[in-house]
């Protein structure tokens, strides 16, 4: 192996084939070697991050009270982690080195390939971590995972740029049942919920909450733990892609559904799933809706783009509403599959 | 001026065993051409070898050398060290006329001399072996802290960024000083 190599004497074109062959932690890790470096990155290191996203988090399953920042490769669909925030009381290092992030010059320490810095206030660490890397990759932040103490993201991200999120999660911490968010936090999370492509709702509010504000107008939502839904909710959501996980929606509340879809109801909808325990296929179609639907059992595949949702229907049932736009629903395994079919 | 010969012994293709005699193409004669590094040693290098510079290639594809001017004309790099300029020429050797894998054993050995052999390869435009050194570079900071990434990129502290640049001013302010004394004295 060889011992030194004076990166800053080579040519540029040269320069910057070496920091695509490095990955973003790695770039952030050069980048807090000098002001120099750091400006030579940021202007030549651009073919990295076309594919890039940048998203914040404020904590998760694995790693508790660890905000920080993560880049997701669009076309190698994976997630690294580039640069941690934590609390300036969990730091064990005696010496520990010092990093320059924008006007902050903070403890830090090399963790298995991360750099984690240290900071007295969590939430000023994870704000200066991500404005710092998204002028570093000039990306803006594309995705934010929020918890319930981390709403100041929507308003945060919202005055830091104009260009809305691609992604919203809303998570809860450590994966345990108990842990939900209050009622009031759900509804507000909801009222200030930034302008988002995709919104991921995997938290939940208590078992008596009732949503009366509008799920935010998106083009693809998931809600994991839709116990709350109400067939009101289900039937004011805005989005092309829908996905409505552990409800506890009824077969009459399915029937109503697709009575106000056939009235020209939910009209940017193009596939929905919505499970439960309490589906009968049977008793879906009244009287009333056995005119619209044919029995069918042709196989046909749903999906709308490559890392969207995905099903094959195999047989199943044909609706067509009187502006004739015809739709196929399917039941499987407690689940309720649908796809409006747009030629 | 020394003469090393490099890249002339391809072995000649076997006979075709089912195809008639009358059939086969006549065999077209391969072209060389000379280069030399600083150290003036002359290496001769197949054209086929030569495809992967996109300079040389250039400089052969305007020049329409015989073989016996090529001969008489090698082309000449100063800027490059002679070890790494045979580095090259073994590497293009070794490639001659066929892709190279994305991870490529072949790369020269000696890698203390990485960043002359990357120097080289960019001015002489071999694009996949410049695309090879640079990953080899990269490898070299996989996994490291920015502390030990700045020992081993070499990456001056800001202290030493601003000393040095403190220096080139000095520098610069006493030659102009010393530029405008010589052209009082010329006025004298």
């Amino acid at each position: 192996m060889f011992n030194r190599f004076p990166i800053l004497r080579i040519p540029l074109v040269v320069f910057t084939e070496v920091v695509a062959q490095l990955d973003p932690a790695e770039i952030v890790s050069m980048s807090l070697c000098s002001k120099r470096s750091l400006n030579i990155l940021k202007s030549n290191q651009l073919k990295n991050s076309r594919n890039w996203e940048l998203e914040m988090l404020d904590q998760d399953d694995n790693k508790p009270n660890c905000p920080r920042v993560v880049i997701f490769l669009i076309d190698k669909c994976r997630y690294l982690e580039v640069l941690s925030a934590r609390s300036i009381s969990d730091l064990k290092s005696q010496n520990p080195q010092f990093v320059n992030i924008g006007s902050h010059r903070v403890p830090a320490a090399f963790h298995k390939g991360l750099l984690q810095t240290y900071w007295e206030d969590r939430v000023q660490g994870l704000k200066a971590i991500t404005d710092y890397t998204s002028s570093l990759f000039s990306l803006p932040v594309s995705n934010v995972t929020i918890y319930k103490n981390s709403l100041w993201m929507f308003e945060w991200v919202s005055k830091r740029q104009t260009v809305p999120l691609k992604k919203v999660f809303w998570w809860t911490a450590f994966r345990k049942n108990e842990d939900f968010w209050d009622d009031e936090v759900f509804s507000s999370a909801m009222r200030q919920c930034s302008p988002t492509n995709k919104l991921y709702i995997l938290s939940e509010p208590s078992v008596n909450y009732r949503l009366t504000e509008r799920l935010p107008k998106v083009n693809e939502i998931e809600i994991s733990k839709a116990g709350w839904i109400t067939l009101d909710n289900l039937m004011s959501i805005d989005s092309i892609e829908i996905c409505i996980d552990e409800s506890q929606l009824s077969t009459v509340d399915i029937t109503k559904f697709l009575k106000n879809w056939l009235a020209g109801g939910m009209p940017r909808m193009e596939y929905i799933i919505i499970t439960s325990k309490n589906f009968n296929e049977l008793e879906v179609f009244d009287e009333e809706l056995q005119a619209y639907v044919v029995p069918i059992e042709e196989k046909r595949k749903y999906q709308k783009n490559p890392f969207g949702f995905e099903f094959e229907f195999v047989g199943g049932y044909s609706m067509q509403r009187k502006d004739g736009i015809k739709a196929t629903i399917n039941f499987r395994n407690g689940s309720f599959h649908m796809a409006k079919w747009n030629d | 001026m020394s003469s090393t010969e490099q890249g002339t012994s391809s072995a000649a293709p076997a006979e075709p065993t089912t195809a008639p005699e009358s059939a086969a193409a006549p065999e077209v004669p391969e072209s060389f051409y000379y280069v030399h590094g600083k150290d003036k040693v002359v290496h001769k290098v197949s054209a086929g070898a030569l495809q992967h510079s996109a300079l040389i290639h250039g400089m052969i594809s305007n020049l329409g050398y015989t073989e016996e001017q090529a001969k008489a004309n090698p082309f000449p790099f100063e800027n490059i060290d002679g070890d790494i300029l045979q580095m090259v020429v073994d590497w293009c050797n070794q490639h001659k006329g066929k892709p190279t894998p994305p991870e490529d054993t072949n790369l020269p050995k000696q890698k203390e001399k990485l960043f002359d052999l990357v120097l080289a390869v960019n001015y002489l435009e071999i694009k996949e072996l410049l695309t090879y050194c640079c990953k080899q570079v990269a490898m070299m900071v996989k996994g490291k802290s920015p502390e030990e990434i700045r020992e081993i990129w070499m990456i001056p502290t800001d202290a030493e960024d601003e000393a040095a640049e403190k220096e080139a001013k000095k520098r610069a302010g006493k030659e102009a000083a010393g530029e405008t004394a010589a052209a009082a004295g010329d006025a004298k």
